[in-house]
């Protein structure tokens, strides 16, 4: 093996363990199926992988697997659901019962106002073209520029859409 | 951003990977990645590649695992019943079977695989899938690697009798701890389970295992007299340097039970203290009855490690060999009784007590 070759594995290999959490965290809020959630991320690092295994270049490995995910997440509500996308996009996210059991992070010490189980149900319940952008933007902090490269729409789309996810999840959540 | 934006970020940090999924996904995608290298042509051996292609039936399946890779990833998950599980042990699994050399590596390559077919039995059986098809589709694999397996050991077992103890061990435990899980199941009023046919073939299975694993710990400990110096040198311990070729049979073979020990202590200390650090972290995830009768387990183990140590010291290293077995055993059974409560919600824990027989 070269010497690229080892430091393109080694590159991988440290993204998979940068990424591999907050990939999971972005699959789960738009799937809310911890399963498939982690099904979908081995998937993209595997897709991710093929990729690199055919000679192709990734520069920064952080946008490209999320742009990989995104695709994975669209193919599995076009499988899931026999409805078109657009429909289904416009459709109520997922139901209470959907909402797995949760897995917490002791490390965390937090404060918090919000109801994290309700919050978290809350996100996962939103439509889905609310639920990608505010999935993006507060759990994955990606700024709204960034949104819009990745899901290729224009920036004030994507800002639009995130005021109005979070006018909907303050309401759910009875934040005034 | 407002303190309603910083909470929902907040928030969503709860949800994690725990340590056991993301060593789970790292041990796939290492798999996947070493199954497809980078700039592949070089890193195949060429010769294994002449001789895959050669057979046409080896070339449609070397094909079918490389360019048709999608699918067979997508396979490795399949369970009996569904239409891409003939690929995963047809196909992703024979073509793996294949790129091993060693009798030994086939030998451990079969034991996974029976490991693979008992935790399809399990999740078939929890989800009450487990009818009379899927069964004996499952129960005919176990069978062919059952033989496979005793059929590799049988290679090397009068050359290195040490590794074949070994691996007949885990083999035995992996029989042992599924039997376990798919018995609980069946014992369980709330699944309907049909898991009768596979308990019964692994419950036939261990009078023959309990003979053979007597006669093999036997044959570790005369073989080692008996092998000639030079061969249990090359085969046992390949990194062994003996300082005169005039040096004994018996001490030959002391060092060679010595080096024995050494590697499978290693390997039960790597273990046991991964499992240490691994119940510390999953503590919340699991009811406290679980995480305390693991704890009790862990417990017993590293008694039994001092015990291991104090015999290597003595060099006692048959009986060092044999703590440091249970020791890797009891760490196995750990991990696939917290899997099926994890995977499965089937806590096995509740009725059995945990430790390692002495």
């Amino acid at each position: 093996m070269s010497k690229a070759e080892i430091s393109t594995e080694k590159r991988f290999i440290e993204a998979f363990e940068v990424y591999s959490d907050a990939l999971f965290r972005h699959s789960f809020f738009r799937i809310s199926d911890r399963e498939k959630a982690l099904d979908l991320v081995s998937e993209t690092f595997m897709k991710t992988w093929d990729y690199v295994v055919k000679g192709k270049e990734v520069d920064d490995f952080r946008p490209f697997l999320y742009r990989v995910l995104n695709n994975l997440i669209i193919d599995e509500y076009r499988k899931k659901k026999a409805v078109s996308l657009d429909e289904f996009l416009e459709k109520e996210g997922a139901s209470e019962g959907d909402v797995p059991a949760l897995h917490f992070n002791p490390k965390e010490e937090i404060e918090l106002h919000l109801d994290a189980k309700e919050a978290i149900k809350a996100i996962t319940s939103l439509p889905e073209k609310y639920r990608q952008v505010i999935t993006m933007r507060f759990v994955d902090g990606f700024s709204p520029k960034e949104i819009s490269e990745l899901v290729e729409e224009s920036e004030n789309a994507v800002s639009v859409r995130i005021h109005r996810g979070l006018a909907r999840l303050r309401e759910t959540l009875h934040y005034d | 951003m407002t303190n309603f934006e910083k909470q929902l970020h907040t928030i969503s940090r709860l949800i994690s990977l725990t340590s056991a999924e993301k060593g789970e996904m790292r041990a796939t995608l290492k798999r996947y990645m070493n199954m497809r290298p980078i700039n592949q042509k070089h890193v195949y051996n060429t010769r294994l590649v002449m001789i895959l292609f050669r057979n046409p039936i080896s070339a449609f399946l070397v094909f079918t695992l490389f360019l048709g890779s999608g699918i067979s990833f997508a396979a490795e998950g399949a369970l009996p019943g569904s239409l891409l599980y003939p690929i995963k042990v047809s196909v992703n699994e024979e073509v793996r079977g294949a790129l091993t050399i060693s009798p030994e590596a086939k030998a451990q390559w079969e034991t996974e695989r029976i490991e693979r077919r008992l935790a399809e039995a399990i999740t078939l059986s929890v989800s009450g899938k487990l009818d009379v098809k899927n069964q004996t589709e499952i129960k005919t694999q176990f069978e062919k690697q059952v033989e496979k397996v005793t059929e590799h050991v049988g290679e090397f077992e009068s050359q290195n009798p040490e590794l074949a103890r070994e691996i007949n061990s885990r083999f035995e435990a992996t029989l042992d701890v599924h039997e376990e899980v798919l018995a609980h199941i069946r014992s369980s009023d709330s699944k309907d389970s049909n898991a009768n046919d596979i308990l019964n073939t692994l419950r036939e299975k261990r009078g023959k295992r309990e003979k053979r694993e007597k006669n093999l710990k036997e044959n570790a400990t005369t073989m080692s007299f008996e092998v000639p110096v030079e061969e249990r040198t090359k085969t046992a311990a390949p990194a062994l340097e003996l300082e005169s070729t005039e040096v004994s049979t018996e001490e030959t073979s002391l060092t060679v039970r010595k080096s024995a020990a050494e590697r499978i202590g290693k390997e039960a200390k790597s273990e046991l203290e991964h499992m240490l650090k691994f119940i510390k972290e999953i503590e919340k995830g699991f009811t406290s009855g679980t995480v305390e009768q693991a704890k009790i387990g862990l417990k017993d183990a590293q008694a039994l490690l001092k015990d291991a140590e104090v015999a290597f010291e003595m060099e006692e290293y048959d009986l060092a060999f044999s703590y440091f077995q249970d020791i890797l055993n009891s760490t196995y059974r750990l991990q696939v009784l917290l899997r099926a409560e994890q995977k499965h919600g089937i806590n096995v824990f509740s009725e059995t007590e945990f430790e390692i027989e002495f």
